[in-house]
């Protein structure tokens, strides 16, 4: 984005519109009305944009909501936010909750917390810990899934390689029955993938290539195609060699 | 138009190709988003294909992909515009467009030498239309005309060109794709071309040289 020399800092509280700036900086809280194009755009505390967010890095400390699109190369996420439009990032860093009312596309998409998507989910590298939420289809290259605390939901899941696992440390916290409720699951309805490993999922459909059936799954149909195990703790009702 | 369906574990079964596969093409927007077909059947939700349309573009997925990129597969696939420009001298020499709608062309538009993909494109429409003899070389004016003033705003969006004739008068019209189209009793639709499959040809004629 070249070199404007255009800042835009608010200190404090401000409502100020949008426009071509190489930093934007809010500590505090802004509203800003209107499209916002920058190199970089940090916000502590409270942001919320009434338009686009076009950023090469795009860092959230606090809270920000956002009524159109976000595009950026980076999105590091402490904190939440609400988008209503589409995100597309290249390396999206979740610690925190998204939630994004369109679809979401990007490179890498990792980290830790809830991430509820309305829409679609795309992505090369899938990596989240926590609750995942997702309307429609996550497509993603590699899929690991690490179910803690809250059930996730995706109605499809597509890719590659898909792992989903219940995260270790909710062993550690066992004791903490008012925030983890013992029963982190996913549930889908249908699962495809080439390599497949699930623990803990209701899942109506599972078809792929190799696919493993770790504890806790409830499958309704299993369709495989060089090879298949299952865990005792684990129900399958329907298996099929295609 | 009622098309063939062929259902997800059809495809791959006939093409060989796996869900790892299919999911990236879909991703990478080899495959576009339309033509994924959500039916309910008695399992449960399934995807289905239009048949001919997807079989004949994962064959040349398979065909392309040792030489190109995913990302170059998906450049040709995709209905925007190449960014490329060619001189005249190399078009009629490759063949992308006969001699005579060259000529048109320039008797339309004045002498040019180099040619913006978009241009091409509507040379190669015309010409596809010209030497199946369904449209006579006057009539293709108005192709130029729907084309240069209509055809931006599609933006990678689909479309289709339609030519109707009336009682010996045309009119060449420039359609959002997937749309039904009827017409008067006397009048006739006598061309419907899909443009994104044109772009396509026309991305693998330029792409070959």
């Amino acid at each position: 984005m070249g070199n404007h020399v255009r800042h835009l800092t608010v200190n404090g509280s401000a409502l100020t519109s949008g426009g071509t700036f190489h930093k934007v900086t809010i500590r505090g809280d802004a509203t800003i009305n209107g499209d916002l194009w920058c190199d970089r755009c940090k916000v502590f505390g409270n942001a919320d944009v009434s338009g686009n967010i076009e950023a090469k890095s795009f860092h959230i400390f606090g809270q920000a909501n956002i009524r159109g699109n976000v595009q950026g190369e980076t999105i590091k996420l402490f904190g939440e936010i609400n988008i209503r439009g589409n995100a597309i990032a290249h390396d999206f860093h979740l610690r925190g909750a998204a939630h994004v009312d369109g679809n979401v596309t990007g490179g890498t998409i990792h980290g830790y917390g809830e991430m509820k998507v309305s829409r679609d989910c795309e992505a090369d590298m899938f990596s989240v810990k926590g609750a995942v939420e997702i309307g429609s289809t996550l497509n993603a290259e590699r899929v690991e899934l690490y179910l803690h605390f809250a059930d996730s939901r995706i109605t499809e899941i597509g890719g590659k390689t898909i792992h989903v696992k219940r995260s270790k440390t909710l062993n550690i916290l066992h004791f903490l029955k008012r925030f983890a409720r013992d029963s982190a699951k996913l549930v889908t309805e249908t699962i495809e993938g080439d390599d497949i490993y699930l623990e803990h999922t209701d899942a109506k459909i599972v078809r792929g290539d190799r696919i493993i059936i770790g504890p806790g799954c409830n499958i309704g149909l299993v369709e495989y195609h060089t090879s298949f195990q299952q865990d005792e703790k684990a129900i399958v009702k329907e298996k099929r060699k295609r | 138009m009622e098309e063939e369906l062929i259902s997800k574990k059809e495809l791959l079964e006939r093409t060989g190709i796996s869900y790892g596969q299919l999911y990236r093409w879909k991703r990478k927007k080899l495959i576009p988003e339309e033509w994924f077909i959500r039916k309910s059947t008695f399992t449960g939700q399934e995807t289905f294909f239009p048949k001919e349309k997807i079989l004949a573009r994962i064959e040349k997925i398979k065909q392309m992909k040792d030489d190109l990129s995913l990302d170059e597969l998906a450049n040709m696939f995709s209905p925007n515009p190449a960014a490329i420009t060619l001189h005249r001298d190399e078009v009629i020499k490759r063949n992308i467009v006969t001699k005579v709608t060259m000529q048109f062309y320039m008797e339309q538009k004045g002498e040019q030498h180099t040619f913006s993909f978009n241009e091409l494109l509507q040379l190669y429409i015309l010409d596809q239309l010209l030497q199946t003899g369904e449209i006579s070389l006057e009539e293709g004016k108005g192709v130029f005309d729907v084309f240069e003033q209509h055809y931006s705003a599609f933006q990678g969006r689909s479309c289709e060109l339609l030519f109707v004739r009336k009682m010996g008068i045309s009119i060449c019209l420039l359609v959002a794709s997937g749309n039904d189209v009827y017409v008067e009793e006397k009048a006739k639709i006598i061309v419907r071309l899909h443009v994104p499959t044109c772009v396509e040809q026309l991305k693998l004629l330029v792409s070959e040289g």
